[in-house]
């Protein structure tokens, strides 16, 4: 299996480098990137279209991405413009799907439980109170592979409605117009369905400041 | 004043900025005065803005290469034209 958080560490100027030999159509440099990136493409795909879509979602988001080179600024890492590439063909996909809501998550089943229903008494106040995460910071959560490792587990447990509202609003920074849009799901569903899968991931990080454990 | 409860379920409003105006000084107030609410608001805070823009792991078997897929695209990027030279070392399938 390959190792993310090691490919991911490519450093800029190496990755500069590799651009400019896309940009000037190097075989070996395309086979290269192939290689290195389309499992994180693949993985950002298989959790928004689901794994049957994936490759096929994978491939044409590089070609995609050779038309769009010219546009590649540097200021993101190659790794996250491709995953852009990659969650904008996927939201149309699901655009062009038929609704397939009725097949999958059960709108009111597990994705609609409330994770933080047991989290308070019957006033309303926290039995279990929450401390502030150590480390805390956004860069210090991102640079903490056991924990990413561990969101990522939590995510595919999550049912597919949740997993893609979470992906295409949090980390890709979709509208939340273009998400109704897309899953064909009212805005109150979609944002009930956000809201207790980030309150899901609370309560996983929450564990795993506690037990070390995922 | 709001239960931590209730100031709880907003969590996610307040961040996308979804509340009205009295709705958002409610919740200031409360999470002021109340140290465990301010906490959480800020862990979801650093939550949402850790996923933004995140390359996955890789841990499904689904996610990895199987053997023909590089080749399967870098066919592909030829026929667009992408790449100069030739990839079609690998397997003839479009040798023409
Ligand atoms: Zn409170």
């Amino acid at each position: 299996m390959v190792n993310v958080t090691d490919i991911a560490a490519q450093s800029m100027p190496e990755e500069e480098a590799l651009v400019a030999r896309l940009r000037a159509g190097d075989t070996q440099a395309f086979r290269q990137a192939v290689t290195t990136y389309s499992p994180r493409m693949l993985a950002t795909a298989r959790r928004i279209v689901g794994p049957a879509d994936a490759e096929d979602l994978v491939q044409e988001s590089w070609l995609a991405a050779y038309k769009q080179l010219g546009g590649f600024e540097g200021r993101s890492q190659l790794g996250s413009w491709l995953c852009r590439i990659v969650s904008n063909r996927a939201i149309s996909a699901l655009r062009k799907r038929p609704n397939e809501q009725s097949l999958d998550t059960n709108l009111h089943g597990e994705a609609l439980s409330d994770p933080s229903a047991d989290w308070f008494d019957a006033s309303g106040h926290w039995i279990a109170k929450p401390t502030l995460w150590d480390p805390g910071t956004p860069e210090q959560l991102v640079d903490a592979a056991e924990l990413q490792r561990c969101v990522d587990h939590h995510l595919d447990k999550m049912p597919d409605n949740q997993r893609r509202v979470l992906m295409l609003r949090d980390t890709h920074e979709k509208s939340f117009s273009e998400i109704c849009n897309a899953m064909e799901l009212s805005a109150s569903n979609v944002r009930v369905l956000l809201h207790r899968g980030r309150l899901k991931l609370m309560a996983m990080v929450n564990q795993f400041q506690e037990t070390g454990t995922c | 004043m709001l239960s931590c409860e209730q100031v709880t379920d907003k969590l996610s409003a307040q961040i996308d900025g979804d509340l009205s105006l009295s709705e958002r000084t409610a919740l200031r107030v409360h999470q002021f005065l109340c140290s465990d609410c301010k906490a959480a608001a800020q862990n979801m805070r650093s939550l949402v803005q850790s996923l933004r823009d995140r390359s996955p792991a890789v841990i499904a078997e689904e996610d990895t290469l199987h053997n023909d897929y590089v080749d399967q695209v870098m066919r592909a990027l030829e026929r667009e034209g992408a790449t100069s030279g030739s990839v079609r070392d690998s397997v003839g399938q479009d040798a023409d």
